[in-house]
C-alpha cells in the first residue's frame, strides 16, 4: 500500500527478501519464479513449513506481483505525475508482465485447495481460515485490476465487493500474525538499477494501510458509475464531485478513470471526443440546433449551407475538442494539480473563445439567424455567438474552480480572504449575467419553434432539457454568489474590529500581492482584471458601518438556506447529478452546514455588538472578551466545506 | 568581506576563498535541519555561482550560527527570480530574529542585483518557516502534492519586487513540470 500512496517499490515492496528471490532470477514463467533452486515437491508435502512457504507465500507472492503489473501499466499509461503521485521505476525488474493472470489464478486456486485438504492436518483451523482469507483477498482484487477497461463492457462490481468482503476477514484476523523484521531488507536496495542513493523502508501502519485499501476497493466499485453517462454535463459532475470525496480517491483508480475517460479518442468506449463535444454544446447553447443537426453530414455540395455549416463546425470540433477533454482531464489529477492545470488551460479557453467568436460570425450567413432588436438593451443588434459564448461560460467555470480551490487548498492568508470571497463573487456574478444571456436565447428558440413540422415535440423537449439545466446552473452560481457576498461582508467587518490584522510585509505592497494572487488571470482578456485601486475600492467599503455589515451578510446567509433547499429538491437529471447523487447531496449539506455556521458567527458577534456597542479600537474585542477562530484546517478537513473558510467567533467566558 | 554586526552575532556575506573555513560547517549546519540529504555537488552549485547572495550569521568565537544560501537567474527567459534554496538556524539560537536578518540580507543583495521576484519552497507543516516569510510580504502562489522526497507537501511562496513582473513573457510548458529550481535542491530546512 506504501506504493500505492506515492513510495519507490525500492521502499516498499522490493525490501522484501521473498519478493527479491522469486524476482532475481528473471523469472520468464511461473515455473521458474521459486523461493529456492531445489524444488521437489515430495519434500514439501512432508514438512508443513516449507508446504507452506512453497504453496501458499509463494502463490500469494506471485499472485501480489501479478496485481502490481496491472497497477504500474495502468498508471504508466495514463498522465501521472513521477515521485509527486506515483513512481513507476521497476529497477530493471518485470512485475511477470509476460506471465498471464490465468496462470496465477490457477496457482491461487491451488493454494487454496491445499489448504482447503489441509492434508498435512496441522493447521488450526482458525490460521488455515486466516490464510485463505488472504489468497481469497488476492484472487479478488487481481480479478478487479486484471478487469481494467473490461468494464466497459462488463460494468459489475463483484469483484470489488469480494474483495471488501475478504479485507475484513484480513483485518479480523490480523492479531494471529506475527511481524518478521528480518523478512524485509534495505540492503536489497544496492541490487536494485538506480541511481539514488539508498533510502529508508517506507512504514506504515495496517491501519494505515487497510483504510487505503478499503477506500481503493470502494472507490474502484463506485467509479463504476460513469458508465451510465447521459451527457457531457452529467460527466463532469460525476468527475467534480467523484474527485472531490476526501480522502481523493488513489492514483490507481484515478488512473484508471482518466484512460476510461479518453482513450484512443474514443470517451468512455462509447462515443467519440467530437460527440461529447457536441452533446456538451447542445445541453448549453445549442438544443435542437442546426449546427449540431446530423443531416449536416451527408451534405456534399459546396454551396449547399449544411455543407459549410459542416466544415466550420469540423474545424471547430477539432480545435475545442482537445481543450475540452482536457478539462476532463485536469480535474482527475491531484487537488493541487487541478489547481496549476487549471491555471494553464484558462489561457487556453481565452483563445479558444477568440477563435469561437470568429467561427460564430462565418457561420451567421448559412444559419440565417435573426438578431435580437431592443434599444432598451442595446443600440446594436444582439446575436447569439453560441460557441463562443460557451467556450466563456467554461472558462469562467474555470476561473471559479482556481479561486474556490485556493481556499481549500489553503492557499490564501487570512487577511487575503475578504478579496478573495470578493473577487468570487464578482467571477461567479459575471457567470449569472453570462447565463442569462444564454437562456435568453434558448428560450427564444423555443417560442420560435414553428408548431407544425414534424419533429417539433423531440425539439421542444432537448430545448426545454437545456432551460432546465441553465435554471439549475443559475440557482447553484446564484447559491454561491450569495454566499461569497456574505462571506465578503462578514470578513470585511471583521478587519474593521481588527480581529484580522495583516503582517508588515517590509518588502511587498498590497499592488504588487494582487499582482502575485491574480497571475493566473492576468492573461485574461474577458473578463478583464480590475486594476488594483479600483480592487481596493471595491472590497473597501468604507460608508458601511459594522452592524450594517453584519446583517448584510446575515441576510444573504437566509436567502442562501432557501437557495441550498430548493436545490436538493430538484430532480437529479435536471442537476446532472443522477450518477453520483448521494456523494452530490452530501456535497450540498456540506455547504449548507458551512453556511449555518457562518449565520451562527455572525449572529454571535451581532449580538455582542448590540450588548457592548463597538469600536474600530484595535483592542475592542480583547476588551469586551470575544475571539476570533478560523477554520482553517488541514486540507479542508474538519471545516464544514473546503470552499467555505467559516470564522467561528466566540465569547470568552467571564 | 561585508559584514553587519547586530545582537553580539556578525552577519557576513560568504566569500569563495573562505570555503576551506566555512562550507563543512555550512553542509553540518543545513544537513541537520533538512528532510534531505543534499551532496557537495548542491552546496558547490550555489556557492561557486552566487556566494555573494549567501550570508552567515557568526559567534563572537566565529563559529556558524546560521545560514542563507541563494541564487538568482532568469527564470525561463522571463523575469529575473531570485531563489532561497537553503536556510537554517542553529536550534538553540532560534526565536531571535537570526534567520529573519539573514533573509533581509539575501534579499537586500537580490534587489541591488536587480531581482524582479523572489521565490522559495517550504513545507506546509513548517508553520514558523512560512511565518517568517510571509511577515516579510510572500505570499504562497501554488501547493505542490508530495514535493519532497519523504513525501511532504509544500508550498511555493513568490514576492514580487517590481510591479508588472506577473506580466512578463515566460515560457511555458504546458505541464507546469519545470518548477523545481534545481535538483535534488527541493530541501526547505526548518527555519
Amino acid at each position: 500500500m506504501a506504493w500505492h500512496q506515492g513510495n519507490p517499490l525500492s521502499q516498499t515492496l522490493f525490501t522484501s527478501l521473498y519478493i527479491d528471490k522469486l524476482l532475481s532470477a528473471s523469472p520468464k514463467a511461473l515455473k521458474d519464479a521459486h523461493f529456492t533452486h531445489q524444488c521437489d515437491p515430495a519434500i514439501h508435502r512432508k514438512d508443513i513449513s516449507m508446504s507452506l512457504l512453497h504453496n501458499v507465500l509463494r502463490a500469494y507472492c506471485l499472485a501480489l506481483l501479478k496485481c502490481c503489473d496491472f497497477v504500474h501499466r495502468r498508471i504508466e499509461a495514463e498522465h501521472c505525475y513521477e515521485e509527486e503521485d506515483f513512481v513507476t521505476h521497476l529497477y530493471n525488474r518485470s512485475l511477470l508482465t509476460n506471465i498471464p493472470e490465468t496462470e496465477l489464478f490457477a496457482l491461487l486456486d491451488e493454494a487454496l485447495w491445499w489448504l482447503e485438504k489441509n492434508e498435512v492436518g496441522t493447521i488450526p483451523d482458525h490460521l488455515r481460515n486466516a490464510l485463505k482469507a488472504r489468497l481469497q483477498f488476492r484472487k479478488a482484487f487481481l480479478g478487479a485490476v486484471s478487469k481494467d477497461l473490461g468494464i466497459i463492457k462488463d460494468p459489475s462490481t463483484i469483484e470489488w465487493e469480494i474483495c471488501a468482503k475478504h479485507l475484513q476477514l484480513i483485518n479480523d484476523s490480523h492479531r494471529l500474525g506475527k511481524p518478521v523484521e528480518r523478512s524485509f531488507s534495505v540492503k536489497i536496495q544496492r541490487k536494485l538499477a538506480s541511481t539514488v542513493p539508498p533510502r529508508p523502508m517506507v512504514n506504515i501502519s495496517f491501519e494505515n494501510a487497510l483504510t487505503h485499501l478499503k477506500r481503493l476497493c470502494q472507490d474502484g466499485a463506485d467509479l463504476v458509475a460513469v458508465l451510465d453517462f447521459r451527457g457531457s454535463n452529467d460527466l463532469m459532475t460525476f468527475i467534480w464531485t467523484f474527485q472531490s470525496r476526501k480522502p481523493q480517491p488513489s492514483v490507481y483508480v484515478r488512473a484508471l478513470l482518466q484512460t476510461l475517460l479518453c482513450s484512443e479518442d474514443v470517451v468512455l468506449g462509447k462515443i467519440s471526443v467530437k460527440q461529447l463535444l457536441y452533446y456538451g454544446l447542445a445541453e448549453i447553447v445549442l438544443p435542437a440546433d442546426i449546427l449540431l443537426d446530423s443531416q449536416n453530414w451527408e451534405a456534399e455540395h459546396p454551396r449547399d449551407r449544411r455543407f459549410q455549416i459542416r466544415k466550420r463546425m469540423d474545424e471547430f470540433a477539432t480545435r475545442a475538442g482537445h481543450s475540452y477533454i482536457d478539462i476532463f482531464r485536469a480535474i482527475c489529477q491531484n487537488r493541487s494539480r487541478i489547481r496549476r492545470t487549471l491555471c494553464h488551460t484558462l489561457r487556453d479557453w481565452e483563445s479558444l473563445q477568440m477563435d469561437a467568436e470568429e467561427l460564430d460570425n462565418e457561420l451567421r450567413p448559412f444559419t440565417g439567424e435573426e438578431p435580437i432588436v431592443d434599444p432598451t438593451i442595446s443600440p446594436e443588434p444582439i446575436f447569439a455567438f453560441p460557441l463562443s459564448s460557451w467556450a466563456y461560460y467554461h472558462k469562467l467555470k474555470q476561473m471559479e474552480w482556481v479561486i474556490q480551490l485556493g481556499f481549500e487548498l489553503q492557499i490564501y492568508q487570512p487577511d487575503e480572504l475578504l478579496g478573495m470571497y470578493c473577487y468570487l463573487q464578482q467571477i461567479v456574478q459575471t457567470r449569472i449575467q453570462h447565463l442569462e444571456r444564454i437562456r435568453g436565447f434558448v428560450a427564444r428558440k423555443l417560442n420560435q419553434l414553428p408548431p407544425t413540422i414534424e419533429d417539433a415535440q423531440a425539439q421542444k423537449e432537448e430545448i426545454t432539457r437545456s432551460l432546465a439545466f441553465l435554471n439549475f446552473s443559475m440557482l447553484e452560481a446564484s447559491a454561491t454568489q450569495t454566499f461569497s457576498g456574505a462571506m465578503s461582508s462578514f470578513y470585511s467587518a471583521l478587519h474593521e474590529l481588527h480581529f484580522i490584522d495583516s503582517p508588515p510585509r517590509p518588502y511587498s505592497t498590497d499592488a504588487l500581492r494582487y499582482e502575485i494572487r491574480m497571475k493566473p488571470f492576468l492573461q485574461i482578456g474577458l473578463p478583464e482584471l480590475i486594476p488594483y485601486e479600483d480592487f481596493r475600492a471595491f472590497i473597501i467599503q468604507p460608508q458601511d458601518s459594522v452592524p450594517g455589515l453584519l446583517s448584510t451578510a446575515a441576510s444573504a446567509i437566509a436567502r442562501l438556506r432557501k437557495d441550498y433547499e430548493l436545490m436538493g429538491k430538484m430532480d437529479s437529471t435536471t442537476t446532472r447529478s443522477a450518477l453520483c447523487q448521494e456523494w452530490w447531496m452530501k456535497n450540498l449539506k456540506d455547504s449548507l452546514r458551512a453556511s449555518i455556521a457562518t449565520g451562527i458567527a455572525i449572529a454571535t458577534l451581532l449580538k455582542v455588538i448590540e450588548a457592548t456597542g463597538w469600536s474600530t479600537d484595535k483592542d475592542w474585542h480583547s476588551t469586551v472578551g470575544v475571539d476570533l477562530m478560523q477554520e482553517l484546517s488541514a486540507e479542508g478537513q474538519g471545516g464544514y466545506h473546503p470552499f467555505w473558510v467559516v470564522p467561528k467567533v466566540i465569547e470568552r467566558v467571564k | 568581506m561585508n559584514s553587519d554586526v547586530s545582537g553580539g552575532l556578525r552577519y557576513v556575506q560568504y566569500d569563495s576563498c573562505k570555503e576551506d573555513i566555512y562550507l563543512e560547517a555550512i553542509r553540518q549546519i543545513i544537513s541537520k535541519d533538512l528532510s534531505e540529504p543534499y551532496s557537495i555537488y548542491v552546496y558547490r552549485y550555489f556557492l561557486y555561482q552566487w556566494g555573494d547572495l549567501c550570508f552567515m550569521a557568526l559567534d563572537k568565537d566565529d563559529n556558524l550560527i546560521g545560514v542563507v544560501v541563494s541564487k538568482l537567474e532568469r527564470h525561463r527567459g522571463g523575469p529575473m527570480r531570485g531563489y532561497i534554496a537553503m536556510l537554517a538556524v542553529k536550534e538553540e539560537c532560534r526565536g531571535k530574529g537570526i534567520a529573519t536578518k539573514l533573509v533581509r540580507m539575501a534579499i537586500d543583495a537580490m534587489i541591488e542585483r536587480d531581482a524582479d521576484e523572489v521565490a522559495l519552497e517550504t513545507e506546509i507543516t513548517n508553520t514558523a518557516a512560512m511565518k517568517l516569510y510571509e511577515r516579510l510580504g510572500f505570499l504562497r502562489s501554488k501547493r505542490l502534492h508530495r514535493y519532497y522526497l519523504n513525501g511532504n507537501t509544500a508550498f511555493r511562496l513568490m514576492l514580487y519586487l517590481k510591479e508588472g513582473t506577473g506580466f512578463a513573457p515566460c515560457m511555458h510548458d504546458i505541464h507546469d513540470n519545470g518548477e523545481a529550481e534545481l535538483l535534488p535542491s527541493r530541501g526547505e530546512p526548518s527555519a
